[in-house]
């Protein structure tokens, strides 16, 4: 109503203006804009004349009116949501608009906690991957097809062996002493929240989110700043990862199957030495130490064929992997019910020899539901998958470096060779060391919605989560060196965790002219109940019982059981004035049982405000090829209680060893600590999203600051008090800053043609702003007040000392020698200082190529670092040693001497490893992802009766790029297996 | 319209707010208390729980692989001394073979740590015991007198080793934390007392199966030991005749018995279970790993102590061959499972021999020489007879001692340093390497750092 005579105002006033002008050639003009899909009306569009610069708004019914309009005018039609018209008049007085909807970026749905938003009105930090994104990786783990692909968010692989572990940093690391470990949100359940149930795994444990299908899912959001994650609380500081699965659409039915198999080999090699220069430096070691071999210090220069050459490299992790992959999925949707139904099977193996599969199966189903004249929707999400690892005990990598001409490892007759491994065991018997994971995890999740009143309504999320682990691992006779009375050993690991979560809440919608508001109102209950049982066995004497604990001479039982519930009221007004000024406020107060009955409550808020500026009528006017202008800013708290539970308590409990002569025993485990309560982190970001040329160009620059304080921390005690440390909040407080920008634009958009490419790049800073009396902790080697967090501190390198042959270092307080204690001073950092990636998507017709590069600039630890023994001592060597040692009195080098035994020169080394040296650049690019398909042509579809057929090939870390010595600079150490190249090749049709 | 819509939203909200309330906030996060811990306060409330308490500081002492009282002791102070050699040394182990021990030396700070949390537990439970509780009193007293005594046994080993240390008493860290260290004659004054006391708590009888907890003999026995170093040889010789003439202890089984479970010489002993068998230092000497060789093995200076013809060379000594190498390492234990033989830590042997040292010093020379003859009686070798000197008879209680305890708690190194013999020994043992302050031990540079108000030993 207010509009209407707002625009007749205007109207009048123009007709007043351009009569007076008395202008000739002009006349009255009428119109609609109307969607040009729907054919619905379009309202508050904005319609420019020009050249005269009268403007008018579109009325609810999409009705404009000039009384004065030049016959030769042409009108520019805007509005939100539609890509800008030009219409020219040519002398018209009534017109109709046809706008077209631009879902870009702009308007697309951003899933955040408790609701949804859009990157035009949302005022906090959300990063996203889509389906596509995901579905272009050969990835058996979601976390894998993240990397480099959202600016902020660090995802890095420990480890190369198929279900190992991932470290995920959101905006760096914001504790020293609890968990950094985001929140995870799958459908509104969070997976797995703060537990760290461990593994028999000797490396590391594998990734909780292995039972999920990476093909499952259809979207994940990364939530960064206070704005966003504030509605989380207490579990937010480290920020959130939410994480939607697929639903069914509309339509008719429809069945797709995705088959891909492939293979994979190792990045990256390193050249070891030959037999010849192997034994040479070995010799010169012997004879530079004054030292005659001995066959127990030198079975490769006194026992083993000296001309025998094995690549252990090659022999333990040259093999290629495969990977195969079925996914089918049958989708079927109504107005009122889409229902879609899909299943996996997958199986990797490794690089190693005689390699068992890895294998997941998940199903999953999603129903969705809205009817009662659209008053009612429920959502239904079921996920259930089952991962399982088999691989060797111990990563084979280790044992890489062994002498070039140790003895075969198989006799003729293919049995494991053991007479002369003198000094080393034969790596081959690694194999019989059985590890098995097996986690089965369901995921189910239940929307309900029913709108109380036009604007208002009820949500109810109810999700639960059980998942069960069972581990076994295994030592048996056969993976030891023949000997009378050897046993073998078995453990077994079985652990569940439940977690279920309720909330209820309220959204109400409101609208009064052109502002808009949102208040959500709820609260939440959560409980995780842990529970495992752990055996060890041992003194089995025959292997073929090993999977019966019963048959082990001795156990020993270990059960485990903790509780964590976790309540919280939340609330948020979202609120914007005509999509130009933006406001939202969020707030959540949490209770949780970690803490020590004094400090169980907190309260976390956040404000986040937006301006658009290219809503405004001058920004129109003046720069109207800035399609879209945003500033953001917002402020907030979150908290981290990943500190484990029952940290608080003075607890006793029964030893490893279980009894004491058969009778109950019970030892204290922790002291008392009432006080005990969250670590804070403060947000501050700001931040400016711009679009260019119809947002065919967009980008986000984004500046944020994180303090987080009140560190959950063991605060180390001298041991002379009984332990070495108490759960307690640490008055230190950390800073991480830093830039993150990231563009998106589309060069080609043709009809065939089609040119996307995106950038996002991170420039992350860290500080420790505050440590009380960090000289009088033990981390007073490890932090520095006023340095970034990953500082190292070591030795002052100086170089090799041309008279002895041994590495120097500076004797920082001269006393003459060199102790940790007085010598150690800040040498570096070990981390990142910059990374992103590119991405670039061609199309033409039905052909589409994908490529990511990563890119990485950091310091890591040098080769040597990952290399246990003192160049020269038993055990192979990167081939490039064989030049630079230092060989006799004046000799400028840049190793120091050979050496075999432990003195000052395996001292000296031992200081290498821990000195300035040990710090180099590791800065790389990486080829992460190519992925190309090929959309057969209509016509041959129709023939074939597919809906839809593509057949594609994918490859993963495809080339890399870097001057680092020693392996893949991601996992940075020689001896581990980094993450695999993986090339594969698939089908996906539709029926 | 608008009105009523109010009004809904007014009563909705109230409804909500309602239900929050109705569930509670502190009602739904108090949580059970974890179902395998129990907390302080429920610990010392009964018996049961105080007695697994109890046994909780038994389990600690043998279990793990980082426990002074399990193995560390005996091989640490024997590579210091000149009883061990290390195959394949470690920097740290190294270090202890050549004394060169530097303060990062993270296997000696294991002593230390492990001692207090020791003590920490026993000072928990002389706290705990002492609040009224329905422990009924002869529990209480025999536990209260375990509590002491066992403070008192981590005590004389930290002081043995690293000479002032701070007296902790109590388990209250936030004190705790800052105390400095006290004087060696202070901390004995506290070991004595503390003896005293459990002496006269504790009974006579085992309190649990076999010699698997201490009596009041062990408590008698562990006093005569300290009085000994203190050099109260008449209050050491009245000790170990109390316990050896009431104890049952005598007379000595053969050779082959001393190790067994509830070995009848044997005054204490820890009992290891299945788990931690493997970690009792003996037993990780014999090659039974996948190596073929042993662990640590025996300095052949010590093979040579062995006078011709003493069984305890081949009872109590196993060899293996390796690559053209006999290694001799020590073989008191024998079997690989748990069942058979438990760690001893307490004997009559060294009684007799704590006897005879005080007898020597108090010039009764015949009595001395009888009680080193009993010991060396059972190795079968012949008995010390004719005139002897008193520093003739100490000479022989210290080579019976070298030979009848090697491998053994580091009694060899702890009685080096005890008659002052260190640096006369070890010196010409390893000239290169030994200084005198070597005799003590260095304080971990983390705990210098961890509390500011300890001094590190001198020369370190």
């Amino acid at each position: 109503m207010m509009m209407r005579i707002r625009v007749y105002g205007l109207v009048a006033m123009l007709w007043l203006w351009g009569s007076a002008m008395g202008q000739p050639l002009m006349k009255s003009l009428k119109g609609q804009i109307v969607h040009a899909v729907t054919q619905s009306p379009v309202a508050g569009a904005s319609v420019l004349v020009l050249p005269t610069g009268a403007m008018v708004v579109s009325d609810e019914q999409g009705v404009f009116g000039f009384l004065q309009v030049p016959q030769d005018a042409v009108l520019q039609v805007s509005a939100v949501g539609f890509r800008t018209a030009t219409v020219a008049v040519n002398g018209r007085d009534s017109i109709q608009v046809l706008l077209e909807p631009v879902v870009a970026a702009l308007d697309e749905a951003i899933v955040i906690g408790y609701g949804k938003t859009s990157r035009r009105l949302s005022t906090g930090s959300v990063g996203k991957v889509d389906a596509a994104t995901i579905e272009r990786q050969p990835v058996t783990n979601v976390l894998a097809a993240l990397q480099g692909r959202v600016a902020g968010l660090w995802v890095e692989q420990s480890n190369g062996l198929p279900g190992s572990n991932f470290n995920v940093e959101i905006r760096g690391r914001n504790s020293i002493g609890g968990g950094t470990r985001p929140l995870f949100v799958v459908d509104g359940v969070p997976w797995m929240q703060n537990v760290n149930p461990g593994s028999l795994a000797t490396g590391l444990a594998p990734n909780p989110l292995n039972s999920l299908n990476p093909a499952d899912i259809e979207r994940v959001e990364i939530l960064k700043d206070a704005d966003a994650t504030a509605i989380y609380g207490a579990a937010a500081a480290n920020g959130v990862v939410l994480i939607t699965t697929k639903k069914g659409g509309q339509g008719a039915s429809s069945f797709s199957v995705n088959f891909f198999s492939g293979a994979g080999v190792v990045t990256r090699g390193t050249p070891q030495l030959a037999t010849a220069s192997y034994l040479a430096m070995r010799r010169i070691a012997f004879a530079l130490d004054g030292v005659n071999p001995s066959v127990s210090t030198a079975p490769d220069l006194l026992l083993w064929d000296s001309t025998r050459y094995t690549d252990w490299a090659g022999e333990l992790t040259g093999g290629a992997a495969s990977l195969v992959n079925l996914q089918g999925s049958l989708r079927t949707g109504s107005k009122t019910l889409q229902v879609l139904l899909s299943g996996q099977y997958q199986s990797q193996t490794t690089v190693f020899p005689q390699t068992q599969p890895t294998t997941r199966g998940s199903g999953m189903l999603s129903v969705v539901y809205r009817g009662l004249k659209d008053r009612l929707g429920a959502t239904l999400q079921l996920n259930y998958g089952i991962f399982n690892i088999r691989t060797p005990v111990f990563d084979l990598a280790n044992f890489m470096y062994l002498p070039p001409n140790a003895p075969a490892a198989y006799d003729s007759t293919g049995k494991l060779t053991w007479t002369n491994w003198t000094g080393a065991d034969n790596p081959m018997a690694q194999l019989e060391r059985r590890f098995e994971h097996r986690n089965a995890t369901l995921n189910s999740n239940l929307v309900l919605d029913y709108r109380l009143l036009p604007g208002l309504v009820l949500k109810a999320t109810v999700g639960y989560n059980d998942a069960l682990t069972e581990e076994y691992r295994s030592f048996p006779i056969s993976s030891k060196r023949p000997a009378a009375g050897l046993t073998a050993e078995a453990s077994y690991f079985d652990y569940s965790q439940r977690n279920w979560i309720a909330e209820p809440y309220l959204v109400y919608n409101v609208k009064k002219g052109r502002w808009k508001a949102e208040w959500t109102l709820g609260a939440s209950w959560q409980e995780r109940l842990y529970q495992s049982t752990s055996i060890n066995g041992t003194q089995y004497t025959t292997d073929a019982l090993l999977r019966n604990a019963a048959a082990a001479g001795q156990l020993s039982v270990v059960s485990g059981y903790s509780q964590y519930r976790y309540q919280s009221y939340f609330g948020r007004l979202s609120t914007h004035w005509a999509n130009r000024y933006l406001l939202n406020l969020s707030v959540r107060q949490d209770y949780s049982s970690r803490f020590g009955p004094a400090n169980r409550r907190a309260l976390f808020a956040a404000v986040g405000a937006g301006w658009v500026l290219s809503e405004e009528q001058w920004w129109k006017r003046r720069v109207p090829w800035a399609s879209f202008m945003k500033l953001r800013g917002s402020y907030g708290s979150t908290g981290n209680d990943q500190i484990g539970d029952y940290a608080f308590l003075d607890a006793w409990g029964v030893p490893f060893a279980g009894r004491y002569q058969n009778n109950l025993s019970l030892v204290p485990q922790s002291l008392f600590n009432p006080y005990l309560q969250w670590e804070r982190n403060r947000k501050l970001e700001l931040a400016m999203e711009g679009g260019w040329c119809q947002n065919r160009l967009m980008l986000t620059v984004a500046w944020y600051r994180n303090r987080c304080d009140n560190q959950l921390t063991g605060y180390a005690l001298p041991t002379q008090t009984g332990f070495s440390s108490i759960a307690d909040n640490l008055d230190a407080a950390i800073e991480n800053s830093g830039w993150e920008i990231d563009l998106q634009g589309t060069a080609v958009m043709q009809k065939d043609w089609k040119w996307q490419m995106g950038l996002n790049l991170t420039l992350p800073q860290s500080q420790l702003l505050s440590y009380p009396d960090i000289e009088q902790t033990l981390n007073r080697f490890v932090y520095q007040v006023g340095a970034p967090l990953d500082i190292r501190f070591g030795y002052q390198y100086e170089g090799v000392d041309p008279q002895t042959g041994l590495y120097r270092f500076t004797d920082q307080n001269g006393d003459g020698r060199l102790s940790s204690t007085n010598d150690y001073v800040p040498v570096g950092r070990i981390g990142r200082r910059a990374f992103g990636g590119i991405n670039q998507q061609l199309q033409w017709k039905g052909w589409q190529l994908d490529l990511f590069f990563q890119f990485v600039q950091q310091t890591a630890r040098a080769w040597f670092a990952s290399m246990p023994v003192a160049t020269g001592s038993l055990g192979n060597q990167p081939a490039w040693v064989k030049t630079g040692a230092w060989s006799g009195a004046g000799d400028n080098s840049a190793l120091q001497r050979y050496t075999t035994r432990a003195g000052a020169a395996t001292t000296a080394y031992r200081n290498l490893q821990n000195s300035s040296a040990a710090i180099v650049d590791a800065n790389y690019i990486r080829l992460k992802n190519v992925s190309v398909s090929w959309t057969i042509p209509e016509a041959w579809r129709a023939r074939l009766r597919l809906k839809e057929a593509r057949l594609y090939v994918q490859a993963q870390n495809m080339i890399t790029w870097t001057d680092y010595e020693g392996g893949d600079p991601e996992t940075a150490n020689l001896r581990s297996l980094a993450p695999l190249r993986m090339i594969t090749g698939g089908i996906f049709i539709t029926l | 319209m608008t009105n009523n819509n109010r009004i809904s939203i007014k009563g909705i909200s109230i409804c909500l707010l309602l239900l929050m309330s109705a569930l509670g906030c502190q009602r739904f996060i108090e949580v059970k208390e974890p179902a395998q811990q129990v907390t302080a306060g429920a610990v010392f409330s009964d018996d049961m729980n105080a007695t697994a308490a109890i046994n909780g500081i038994y389990s600690q002492m043998i279990g793990g692989s980082s426990s002074f009282s399990s193995w560390m002791t005996t091989v640490l102070a024997g590579a210091a001394a000149d009883e061990l050699l290390r195959f394949n040394a470690s920097v740290e182990e190294q270090e202890l073979v050549t004394n060169a021990i530097t303060p990062d030396n993270n296997l000696v700070s294991i002593l230390w740590t492990s001692a207090y949390r020791t003590i920490y537990q026993c000072n928990a439970a002389i706290e705990g015991l002492g609040r009224p509780s329905a422990v009924s009193m002869p529990v209480r007293n025999q536990l209260l007198g375990e509590a002491h005594f066992v403070r008192a046994f981590c005590y004389s080993y930290l002081v043995q080793s690293f000479g002032d240390v701070p007296l902790v008493l109590t388990t209250d860290w936030a004190s705790n934390q800052g105390l400095s260290r006290n004087a060696v004659a202070e901390v004995y004054e506290r070991i004595l007392s503390d003896l005293q006391k459990a002496g006269s708590l504790m009974s006579v009888s085992y309190p649990s199966a076999m010699k698997g907890r201490p009596n009041k003999w062990s408590a008698v026995a562990f006093s005569a030991r300290i009085l000994l170093l203190l050099g109260r040889w008449e209050e050491a010789a009245l000790a170990a005749t109390e316990v050896l003439d009431k104890g049952g202890y005598l007379p000595l089984p053969s050779l082959p018995q001393v190790y067994l479970a509830n070995s009848r010489e044997a005054i204490w002993q820890l009992v290891p279970d299945a788990v931690n068998y493997g970690y009792v230092p003996e037993l990780r000497m014999p090659p039974f790993y996948t190596a073929n060789v042993p662990g640590y093995y025996l300095r052949p200076d010590l093979m040579m102590a062995f006078e011709p013809g003493d069984r305890r060379r081949s009872a109590w000594v196993d060899s293996v061959q390796y690559l053209g190498t006999r290694y001799y390492y020590p073989g008191k234990y024998k079997s690989l499972s748990g069942n058979t033989e438990y760690y001893v830590v307490l004997r009559a042997a060294e009684l007799l021999l704590i006897r005879a040292d005080a007898r020597a010093n108090m010039g009764y020379i015949a009595e001395g020489m009888q009680d080193v003859n009993a010991v060396r009686l059972r190795a079968q070798l012949p008995i010390l007879s004719g005139a002897m000197s008193k520093d003739e008879l100490l000479a022989a209680v210290y080579r019976e001692r070298r030979v009848e305890l090697f491998a053994e708690w580091g009694h060899r190194w702890y009685d080096l340093k005890r008659t002052g013999r260190a640096t006369q020994v070890l010196g010409r043992l390893k000239p290169d390497s030994w200084q005198p302050h070597d005799t003590l031990w260095p304080i971990h540079s983390g705990q210098l750092v961890l509390n500011p108000a300890l001094r590190q030993n001198e020369g370190y």
